[in-house]
Formats: C-alpha cells, sequence, structure tokens
C-alpha cells in the first residue's frame, strides 16, 4: 500500500502490507468493501482485482446492464449501457465504447463476470454466417481475444461415425467454411467464466437438434455442447448426457416456429461452481428444468424446478447466480395478478439437488398497489450481491429493482432509447492486469 | 530436537519442569518465554528447531508489541486443548474471550504494530484477532476517514472519484 501524506499522530505506525490490508478486508462484510473502493487506486485494485475476490465479500453489485437499443428496426441493433446510478449520471462508459472491435457490428451474446461475449456480424444479413466470437473486457479496453471458428456440425445424416467424417471433409471440399455455416442459423452460446479461479474463460455453444424434433414448448432440443477453452485455444464438443430432451428455448419459446434469430438469452443461463445453467424446458413433458454441464463436458446435471409441470407452457424463467446461490426466478404463474416466485438450489446431504421456494409475492410494495404482472413486468435479472431482482417495465421503459427483504421496489433507470428486447447483461467491471 | 541451545533456562511453573526460550526483540530486549507459548509461534517455532546462540533474534518486533504478544501467547498456550464440554473448558473459554477483549483496548496504531508482529510470528490466532478487531473498528468508517487513519492519500482524478462514489453508492445502501 502506498502510504502518502503522514498523519499527525503515527506516520508509519499505521502502515500495513497489501498482504494485511487483504487480511482486514477479508473480514469486511460488501458494503463497507465498497465504500472503502474509494480510498486509493491501491484499495480498490485489492478490492475490485481478482487476486483477491475469493477471500473478499463481493462488491461487485451489479453495476449496470448491457442491453441493444432498437435501431429504426433493423437488426444492426446498438449496444447501450444502463448504469445502476442517479438518473443525472452518464453511466461509467464512453457510449462509443472503445472496447468493441472497429468496423463490425457486435451482438452481446452473454457477460460473465465482468467480460462479455460478443459476436462480430459484417453486414446487417450476417446473422447466419459463421460465427466469429470475441470475449472482451470492457474495463480494461485492451484486451479482447477473438475466438478461433469452431467447424461446423455434420448434417443430417444418421451415417456412422466414418461415413459422417468422410462427408464431412467432402463437403469442405466443396463448399468453403463461410458458406457452410451460412446454411444453418448460428447457435446460442454462453460464456463461463470466474475469476476467482482462474483467469481462464469457457465459452459453451450449444448444438441443436435440426429441427425434426422441435417440441410443443418451443425451441429445438440440444443435442450437444462445444465448448471452447481459452487454456487451450480449442473447441471440443460434448454430446449431450441429459436425462430429459433439453430444449434450450429462452426467449424463443414463443418465437420459434421462424428462427428469427435472436441470440442474446440474458437471464436464461448463469455460470456458477464450474457448471453452466440453462434454464429449459423438458421438451416432451414440459415443465422447467434447470441443465447444468461443467467446463469440461464430462458432468451433466438436470434439476426440475417446480416437481408438477405447470398448466401453462411455462415460459422459462430467468437464473442467475446471488450471493454464491443460484436462483431462479419464476414469473410464470398463472391467475391475475400474476406472482413473481423465487427459487433457490440447494444442495442435499446425499449430493442431490433441489430447488426450494425462497420468496413469493403478488404485490411489488408494501401498501399492495403495486401488483406484480399488473404493468408489464419482465423480469431481466438477479443481483448478484444482495435480494434484489430486476424487472423491465414495458410500459415505463423503465428498470425496476424489487428488493425481497424490504418488499419495496425503486425505478434504478429509465430508458431514453428503447431497448430492442428484454435482454439485460448485468456487468460488473473486473480491473485485471 | 536440537533445542538445547536456545533453550536458556528450565523454570517450574504449575508444578511442572518446563523449558523456556530467550526472544530477543529489535530494541534489545530480552523475553524469557515458555517454550509451549513461544511455539505458537510458527516463526519462533522453526528458530528453535533450528537452534541457535543467545536467544532467538525477532528483528521485526520491538519490544514493547513483542510484550503484548507475548502476553497473548502465554494466555493462550496455558489454556488445555479443547476439552469434552465441560463447565471448567466452558469458563475457560469466556475467560480466554474476555482476555481477548481486554488486550485489544489498543489505539490503531498498536493494532497495526500487532498485525504486522502476528503476520511475522506467524501467530494464526493473534492475526485473526487483531485483523477482527481492525475490521469492526474501520467497518462504518467513510473512505476520507480510512485514508486519515491509515496515512493513505487519495490519488484518484476528482472524475474517477466521483464516478466511484456514483458506482459505488449502491442500490440500497
Amino acid at each position: 500500500m502506498a502510504v502518502g501524506k503522514r498523519k499527525r499522530n503515527d506516520p508509519a505506525a499505521a502502515y500495513l502490507s497489501d498482504d494485511l490490508v487483504i487480511e482486514i478486508l477479508a473480514r469486511l462484510q460488501e458494503r463497507p468493501l465498497r465504500r472503502f473502493k474509494c480510498v486509493s487506486r491501491t484499495w480498490r485494485d485489492l478490492i475490485s482485482g481478482p487476486i483477491h475476490r475469493r477471500r473478499l465479500a463481493r462488491t461487485d453489485a451489479a453495476s449496470g446492464f448491457f442491453y441493444h437499443a432498437c435501431a429504426s428496426g433493423s437488426w444492426a441493433t446498438n449496444l447501450s449501457f444502463a448504469a445502476l446510478c442517479p438518473p443525472e449520471g452518464g453511466g461509467c462508459f464512453d457510449q462509443a465504447f472503445p472496447f468493441l472491435p472497429y468496423g463490425t457490428q457486435v451482438k452481446l451474446l452473454d457477460s460473465c463476470n465482468g467480460l462479455l461475449l460478443l459476436r462480430c456480424c459484417h453486414g446487417a444479413y450476417d446473422d447466419v454466417a459463421a460465427p466469429r466470437y470475441i470475449v472482451c473486457n470492457p474495463a480494461t479496453h485492451g484486451w479482447a481475444v477473438e475466438l478461433p471458428v469452431p467447424s461446423p456440425e455434420p448434417t443430417r445424416d444418421p451415417d456412422p461415425i466414418e461415413l459422417r467424417l468422410e462427408e464431412i471433409s467432402r463437403r469442405r471440399r466443396e463448399r468453403p467454411l463461410e458458406q457452410q455455416w451460412r446454411q444453418r442459423p448460428p447457435r446460442p452460446a454462453a460464456l463461463a467464466f470466474d475469476p476467482a479461479v482462474s483467469s481462464h474463460f469457457h465459452v459453451f455453444e450449444l448444438v441443436e437438434d435440426d429441427g425434426q424434433h422441435s417440441s410443443q414448448y418451443g425451441g429445438c432440443t440440444i443435442k450437444a455442447v462445444r465448448i471452447y477453452s481459452s487454456e487451450t485455444g480449442e473447441w471440443v464438443r460434448r454430446d449431450s448426457a441429459w436425462s430429459y430432451r433439453i430444449a434450450y428455448a429462452g426467449e424463443n419459446a414463443y418465437l420459434s416456429s421462424e428462427w428469427s434469430y435472436r441470440l442474446a438469452y440474458a437471464g436464461k443461463h448463469a455460470y456458477l461452481n464450474g457448471f453452466l445453467h440453462l434454464t429449459t424446458t423438458d421438451a416432451e413433458k414440459g415443465g422447467v428444468v434447470v441443465a447444468a454441464v461443467d467446463t469440461m463436458g464430462k458432468t451433466w446435471r438436470v434439476t426440475r424446478v417446480c416437481p408438477d409441470p405447470p398448466a401453462t407452457l411455462g415460459a422459462p424463467g430467468v437464473v442467475g447466480q446471488s450471493q454464491h446461490r443460484l436462483l431462479y426466478v419464476d414469473a410464470s404463474g398463472s391467475g391475475n395478478p400474476r406472482e413473481l416466485s423465487v427459487y433457490a438450489l440447494e444442495y442435499c446431504s446425499g449430493g442431490g439437488e433441489r430447488w426450494s421456494l425462497k420468496h413469493r409475492t403478488r404485490s411489488l410494495d408494501p401498501s399492495g398497489q403495486m401488483w406484480f404482472g399488473k404493468r408489464y413486468h419482465n423480469v431481466v435479472a438477479i443481483h448478484p450481491g444482495c435480494n434484489v431482482i430486476f424487472l423491465f417495465d414495458s410500459g415505463r421503459q423503465s428498470l425496476i429493482a424489487y428488493d425481497m427483504d424490504r418488499e419495496t421496489t425503486r425505478v434504478v433507470h429509465t430508458f431514453t432509447d428503447a431497448p430492442s428486447n428484454c435482454h439485460f447483461f448485468p456487468y460488473v467491471p473486473l480491473y485485471l492486469q | 530436537m536440537a533445542a538445547a541451545d536456545s533453550c536458556d533456562g528450565i523454570s517450574t511453573s504449575g508444578g511442572g519442569w518446563e523449558k523456556t526460550v530467550t526472544l530477543v526483540s529489535s530494541d534489545d530486549a530480552r523475553f524469557e518465554v515458555r517454550e509451549a507459548a513461544a511455539s505458537l509461534s510458527q516463526t519462533v517455532r522453526r528458530m528453535i528447531r533450528a537452534g541457535g546462540d543467545g536467544g532467538i533474534p525477532l528483528p521485526k518486533v520491538d519490544a514493547r508489541t513483542l510484550s503484548t504478544v507475548l502476553e497473548y501467547c502465554n494466555k493462550h498456550a496455558a489454556v488445555p486443548a479443547p476439552a469434552p464440554e465441560s463447565s471448567s473448558a466452558e469458563a475457560a473459554a469466556v475467560d480466554l474471550e474476555w482476555f481477548d477483549k481486554e488486550l485489544m483496548h489498543v489505539d490503531l496504531a498498536t493494532l497495526c504494530s500487532l498485525i504486522r508482529a502476528a503476520d511475522y510470528l506467524e501467530v494464526a490466532g493473534l492475526l485473526d484477532l487483531t485483523c477482527k478487531t481492525v475490521a469492526d473498528m474501520i467497518k462504518s468508517k467513510t473512505a476520507e476517514e480510512i485514508r486519515q487513519m491509515f496515512g493513505i492519500q487519495n490519488d484518484f482524478t476528482p472524475e474517477e472519484e466521483e464516478q466511484l462514489s456514483r458506482e459505488n453508492a449502491g442500490v440500497f445502501e
């Protein structure tokens, strides 16, 4: 710790090395830590930096949301940032986002612990080209990694493996890679990164069935995942070992017929403890299932959120990490007004997992005047650091924070540029060296 | 164990024979301590094993701080290892807690030198106790108060500071 001006009583007396400052900070709660980020650059870096994250209480309460603002109806949507601060605050970023690659359209696919996963498009109709993924850290402008293009999936033929490989190579010879990608829409992708565990990240790409098996619940079933590791620099493909036929529908649940792709699935998956968790529907029986797969693609788990499949189609709710737990927010409850239910994933002694109900409400404020769902409320995210859920009120074009403990709501941001959809990517800065 | 060289004497206490060691502070004050107490410090324990003449030098700890550290060690080494839940064990725990509390009734500068000493001497219990105490002391302070307490210069630009306080004001502070 750089000690500046000496104060009157004891100059060197209160000097502590960074390691010892951490010893003290490790014994503090989140709120003082957040306050102490303002002490000095050194303290800020100690608190926000990746090295000590594991020891310190989490201060990285969502400091804002990235979203795509509508740009005159075209697909080329503009990236925007809504900072969770007073309305007069101009946000934390140069709104030109210097961290973005120059000269290309980008779509934000995911955010995870301070990193963003972007997909680059060269033109408005380039949705179906080979995915060029970029992972970047907006807090450190120069930091960005472009992933190698994954090789395309073999197409429909259920040939034996040898034949299939032959087929692939034949098709490769016939068509350039780029063109092969144009045959199919891009896949949903997710980012997995936890600086407390590793400085490496993973990108998951969900490989869906070709469409024949799409269920009544929308979406296609997932047959495999492809996982990119920044450590190895390679993609690997792993066949799904989920015990249900999983349809990762996300926001597409009701749009799937056209495959009008929206790659953004904010809030529909979360990364925690080495597993990517996806909110999905059980493609046969319906009902919401949270499916998880680890970064090696070795362990596959599924847990039903509600034991009884709901009568409604049940668009998957929002899943997110909060205070080292996985929460699932269900807003699909039937009835008018609707209900907001919050479940937490708990680990049973036998090694199993189950979801238990933590919170249920119809009213969003103590006066009982503000019913959930009465206005056009969409649950968009879960606060990583406290018991707060973010809702988007499309009527008022504002972002609302609902405090589960106090059962109060407050508007945290009002949009001037309409978000193109309800996809908000929580972002907390990460100051990597 | 090659401890004989650093053991300056044998004394009796509580009816048993106990080895003692001599610790020498940075300002050359000598402290004769029971080996069991001194061994709460991993650093000292290693030095006892390594052996040496004329006491164990601890050049990073001054006499005043060392005496407090040793007060802590003496007290904590005297307490028997966690025994079955008897009333006496419980009473001892309460007594120890009270002792710790009293020991921590010092100013920040003293606490910081105790933290440095506990870290250097590797007395895990004392490091935890002192850090907890400082954490309690500072938890409701403002950033400016922290700077004054620890003599830290605010090296943020006004713009950065404003942005930080906005970001960290927290939605539900």
